[in-house]
């Protein structure tokens, strides 16, 4: 998949990496067992830090996207994606009530904001759909 | 006759340096990063053909300066030190000329509408598959050239008495042996000893080749990356075969007294192997442009874009890569075919040096 980074945005350089992965598994860009490149690699790339690529490839791991293994390297979770059980979906209103909020704040009807997410999940999935 | 290999090698030098425009990305005008097609524009073209034709020019001028210096019978060093100053020059002349029109290129780029809308979209883009196929070929291709090394050590041992009392260890352009040492193990295996000097060379080269930094240009963003590939795959085996034949050369050279092989014959099969690589090199630079830029893809998406940042505030004259944040050591160069590195990191430097001191440390040691 092509891994695009902003230097300027808000966003940390290493939360848009491991966004951009996610996105990518989503939409089947990024198969299961594909390998990812080296840290180094990846930030030699990128033009990063590699603290700044161990880093989202750590986050990666620790909810269960990446393998990282001595032998081959960061590769995409083979065998069993993480799943959206209770704790997942929480954190997933955790997250989504301040956007909602604002969307209120400024007027939006519950159709409009359902419309947004509907066209967004549509073009996250696999050919996008 | 050997004059005329200087003559050669001359012309050569010309033809590299002032095809240069024509044989970068297309995305890169003198060192300055530009939208795909831009080139065409009649502004950039009138430079290229400004630079074309002032190298070819000053180059011919040059040529004909070395064919009447050479009419005129002097000293055999005289001729040494007239055809480095003249290279040396030549060079120079041409960065200047290089310099002129980035200048201008840069000048101009800020006063384009694509200018602006790229600052907005400053994105690093990469392609995560780009190490899952190989980019070059493996190292074991330089197992050959490190047995022709041992072999001929082993077989140099075994003769050693055959070999003559004394070692010729430089001719002049006639043939004749102007300096040689007495039998020693150094002088006989000496030159093994720069055969495996240049091993070294030739392997960092090709790890250079490997880890360089991975560009993915805006246009047909997928199309560029396999192109890279190709392009690296297709240098990675030139430097592979050229390093067989330097390696060759040595130690038939160091053999030659064994098998027998006069000077003269030694020579017609070294230039011709000069010859070879010169031509090959320019051949596949055309073939191949930088970065693998003129390589034509079959089925090919040219429709896709992404919006790619220009990294033009980390090139000094276009040329020099300056990024200190970038871990990157090697880097694709942006005027010219094959690769740099960034100077901000002292790795860089540190390779440098050492690279200096592997190949001129025997040199010295032996002379």
């Amino acid at each position: 998949m092509l891994l695009a980074i902003d230097l300027q945005s808000e966003t940390p350089i290493y939360t848009q990496i491991a966004q951009q992965i996610i996105e990518g598994i989503a939409k089947g860009e990024l198969i299961p067992g594909e390998g990812l490149p080296s840290v180094r690699a990846l930030a030699v790339d990128l033009g990063v830090n590699l603290h700044t690529v161990n880093k989202a490839y750590h986050l990666l791991k620790q909810d269960g996207y990446v393998q990282i293994n001595r032998k081959q390297g960061v590769i995409i979770e083979p065998d069993a994606m993480p799943i959206a059980d209770e704790q997942f979906k929480k954190n997933l209103l955790e997250r989504l009530r301040p956007l909602i909020a604002e969307a209120i704040a400024r007027g939006m009807e519950m159709n409009q904001f359902e419309e947004l997410v509907g066209t967004s999940f549509n073009e996250l999935l696999p050919n996008g759909r | 006759m050997e004059f005329w290999i200087l003559v050669a090698l001359f012309i050569s030098i010309i033809a590299i340096v002032a095809i240069t425009p024509l044989i970068t990305r297309k995305v890169e005008a003198f060192g300055v990063t530009v939208p795909e097609g831009v080139k065409q524009e009649p502004f950039v073209k009138k430079q290229i053909t400004t630079y074309i034709t002032l190298c070819t020019a000053l180059g011919l001028v040059l040529t004909v300066a070395l064919l009447l210096l050479i009419q005129s019978n002097q000293e055999e060093s005289f001729y040494s030190i007239v055809f480095s100053c003249f290279v040396f020059g030549y060079m120079i002349a041409s960065f200047a000329f290089y310099y002129v029109s980035h200048l201008q290129i840069k000048k101009w780029k800020q006063t384009q509408s694509w200018y602006d809308e790229q600052l907005t979209s400053q994105r690093i883009v990469v392609q995560t598959g780009f190490y899952n196929k190989r980019t070059t070929i493996t190292l074991v291709w330089y197992l050959p050239h490190l047995l022709l090394v041992v072999g001929t050590v082993i077989y140099s041992l075994l003769n050693y008495e055959k070999f003559p009392a004394t070692i010729p260890m430089q001719y002049n352009f006639a043939g004749e042996v102007t300096r040689s040492v007495e039998k020693s193990l150094s002088s006989v295996l000496g030159l093994s000893g720069v055969a495996l000097t240049m091993i070294v060379v030739f392997i960092f080269s090709h790890i250079s080749i490997s880890k360089a930094k991975q560009i993915v240009e805006s246009k047909d963003p997928e199309g560029s990356v396999e192109r890279n590939r190709i392009f690296r795959y297709s240098w990675s085996i030139f430097l592979a075969i050229t390093g067989f034949l330097v390696i060759f050369i040595m130690c038939l050279g160091q053999l030659s007294s064994l098998l027998e092989i006069s000077n003269d014959i030694y020579m017609l099969v070294v230039f011709p192997v000069i010859g070879v690589i010169i031509v090959g090199s320019i051949v596949l630079s055309i073939k191949t442009g930088q970065g693998g830029s003129r390589i034509k893809l079959k089925g090919s998406n040219a429709q896709s874009k992404v919006a790619v940042a220009d990294q033009d505030q980390f090139w000094k004259a276009g040329v020099f890569y300056w990024n200190r944040n970038d871990p990157a050591i090697f880097v694709e160069k942006r005027f010219g075919v094959g690769w740099t590195m960034n100077f901000a990191r002292p790795l860089s430097w540190f390779i440098i040096i050492g690279i200096f001191a592997i190949v001129l440390i025997p040199t010295i040691f032996l002379s």
